[in-house]
């Protein structure tokens, strides 16, 4: 029997990376993360959970651990937000090149400074060409459900790449929401456990972290970027899987009224759940809005993105960060220069939105939308911003 | 607090502040303004706060003031006072930021004997993340992420900060631990630790045992008690080094006793 409970979006959180049942947990608090961890810690204490659990002293330390209880074979989790991030940074870009398949939940919040402990997606952005898998969640389900399908993905012998879970600080993390659990025996069926192709092991002796001279690294690169483009069918694989067995399906685009809209909000994240409430709003009014979802950010899903905006002809793309001195969001840049080559190509317009935890209302969105429409809207730009 | 009891270098506007009822920092930063007023160094001082409950001080003093990043305080306080060696700097930062993220530069800042103050927030957690364990959590102690309590066998036991720095504390240094349970003994310990920098000889860094009855989940007596007791049993208080009594050598303790000292 189905159970559907609803719980802080943490601690559902938490209770899938258990029932991943994973080996090692290594990190160190960073507001909003720290529920995750905390509840972790108890699982562990109570017996719940059999890992290791390792409090460490830093995030620098937390993903160094990581790796190598990864490479020593061991399914691994980390769990961080924000300067957490920005201090794992090194060891980030170490762990793709390594092709180490743990997964990271990182609950997205503000780069400082000034301070901020409030949500944005400025801290992913800085790490957007890490070589990892990023995923981009929007609810309490969709965190759950992705714990499995990130170790599904990156386990796979055909992938073996690290994945990013990423969902919104505090707007998400901290709601209450229903879930649907699933049982452990369903789980396991889904994700059996781990068996490493390559791990560090004294009878079988290998070397992992090597030194790339000018004459190999170059190919080192090129093969890493294949290695992440081509992981992009067997994720695709692992969504079906898990669609099958739990009857919810994901795709790397999810479209929203998009079929015959003229305008487009492209989202990522939370944000998404709004926009879709203005959306609807427009519909009312007899607009053709739309709205699409970015839950794949890597490997960008170009192809489907294509499809999925065909025949609009604006799309507002909202970012939640900014690309200081740069010619639009991160977001906006990528999808700009992705259509730069299509025959027929939408306005992009590209919005700064929701920094540092402000609020995106649906009253913004009708607003972008209605300069954008009016013709009014210029090609970038800091929504709502005063002064 | 009357107004005659606060400090001048306090920021009036900015009081009450901002610390929960029964929280130590706001004594640690009575003291430390205490210690600021006597050596009338208002005007030189660099005051640098932590990531912390430390970062509620950015606005506590009329003192120049720098808020920076977790666990890096010593270093961006030791780049200010080595372009400009005629300030004072301070740096506060709580056990967390010291010992477990930063404790690489406390270590290098202590073995160049970088001419410093490190005034350290002992309260036994990570109490602005909610209370997380934390290098000083006691043996046994619950907190967010030991909920069976600290077990020795797997994460071992509690840091004792100043002991560990005298131990490689060159000559000039001077390492300490006070208590806000002793106000006045804390603020003469911050002031010698003032007094050594602005003698140039060498770092000075003092612990102080502070109070977070919001994550011990304590009320008044059970705070005082867990104070007083529990963590004063373990970390002892007193000087560990002093610049006038070790000219190199082995370290000396002075009053390494919950007795002595404190
Ligand atoms: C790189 C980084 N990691 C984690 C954090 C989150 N964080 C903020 S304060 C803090 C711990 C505070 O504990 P402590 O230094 O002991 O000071 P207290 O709050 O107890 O005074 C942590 C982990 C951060 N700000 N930056
Ligand atoms: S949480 Fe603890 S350390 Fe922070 S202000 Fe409150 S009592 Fe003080």
């Amino acid at each position: 029997m189905k159970k559907r409970v609803g719980m802080e979006v943490s601690f559902a959180a938490a209770e899938a990376v258990k029932l991943c049942n994973v080996d090692v947990v290594a990190a160190y608090p960073i507001t909003p993360q720290t529920h995750i961890v905390e509840r972790l810690s108890e699982y562990v204490a109570n017996g719940e959970l059999d890992a290791e659990f390792v409090p460490v002293e830093s995030e620098h330390s937390a993903l160094s651990l990581c790796v190598g209880s990864q490479a020593a074979g061991a399914r691994s989790f980390t769990c961080t937000s924000s300067q957490g991030l920005a201090l794992m940074n090194e060891i980030v870009y170490i762990t793709s090149s390594m092709r180490l398949p743990m997964v990271m939940m990182l609950v997205n919040r503000s780069l400082s400074g000034p301070l901020s402990i409030w949500n944005d997606h400025s801290d992913v952005m800085s790490i957007r060409d890490c070589g990892w898998i990023q995923l981009f969640v929007k609810n309490s389900q969709e965190v759950f459900d992705h714990a499995f399908i990130a170790y599904k993905i990156a386990e796979d012998h055909n992938v073996l790449l690290p994945v990013i879970i990423n969902f919104d600080g505090f707007i998400l993390s901290h709601m209450f929401e229903s879930v649907e659990l699933m049982e452990p025996d369903v789980v396991q069926q889904y994700l059996p456990p781990y068996e490493p192709k390559y791990a560090l092991h004294p009878d079988r002796a290998l070397t992992m972290g090597t030194y790339g001279m000018p004459a190999v690294f170059t190919e080192a690169k090129k093969a890493q970027d294949e290695a992440l483009l081509a992981s992009y069918p067997h994720i695709l694989e692992a969504w079906k899987a898990w669609g099958d067995l739990s009857g919810r399906h994901y795709h790397p685009v999810e479209e929203f009224l998009t079929k015959d809209a003229e305008t487009i909000f492209v989202t990522l994240g939370s944000f998404g759940e709004t926009a879709g409430e203005a959306v609807k709003a427009l519909r009312e009014k007899g607009h053709k809005a739309g709205l699409l979802h970015l839950r794949l950010w890597r490997p960008f899903p170009f192809d489907a993105f294509c499809q999925a905006i065909q025949g609009a002809r604006n799309l507002i793309v909202i970012d939640r960060a900014v690309s200081f001195g740069g010619p639009g969001g991160p977001v906006a840049s990528e999808i700009r220069s992705a259509l730069y080559n299509k025959e027929k190509r939408p306005g992009v317009y590209s919005m700064i939105a929701g920094l540092g935890g402000r609020d995106v209302t649906v009253r913004d969105y009708m607003q972008m939308f209605e300069s954008v429409t009016a013709g009014k809207a210029s090609a970038y730009e800091i929504f709502g911003v005063r002064g | 607090m009357s107004e005659i009891s606060m400090p001048l270098c306090w920021r009036r506007e900015t009081k009450p502040h901002q610390f929960c009822p029964g929280c130590g920092h706001g004594l640690i930063l009575k003291a430390l303004g205490m210690a600021v007023d006597r050596l009338q160094i208002a005007d030189k001082v660099l005051f640098g706060c932590d990531i912390g409950c430390s970062l509620l001080a950015w606005d506590f003093f009329n003192l120049d003031t720098v808020r920076t990043h977790h666990g890096r305080t010593v270093p961006l306080i030791v780049g200010a006072k080595r372009v400009r060696p005629e300030l004072v700097g301070i740096a506060y930062m709580g056990d967390g930021g010291a010992y477990a993220i930063g404790a690489q530069h406390l270590v290098n800042a202590t073995m160049r004997n970088d001419k410093v103050m490190v005034v350290i927030v002992n309260n036994t957690t990570y109490a602005m993340t909610g209370g997380q364990l934390a290098p000083t959590t006691l043996p046994g102690q619950k907190t967010e992420t030991s909920p069976a309590g600290r077990r020795t066998e797997r994460e071992g036991f509690p840091l004792r900060g100043p002991e560990m720095l005298a131990a490689i504390a060159p000559p000039g240094s001077y390492v300490a631990r006070g208590s806000v349970s002793r106000v006045r003994r804390l603020a003469r310990l911050l002031e010698k630790g003032l007094e050594n920098q602005l003698q140039g000889r060498g770092i000075s860094v003092v612990e102080a045992l502070s109070t977070c009855p919001t994550n011990w989940r304590t009320n008044a007596e059970d705070t005082w008690k867990f104070l007083e007791k529990e963590m004063t049993d373990y970390f002892p208080l007193g000087e560990f080094v002093s610049p006038h009594d070790r000219a190199g050598g082995a370290p000396k303790v002075n009053g390494n006793s919950r007795k002595g000292g404190g």
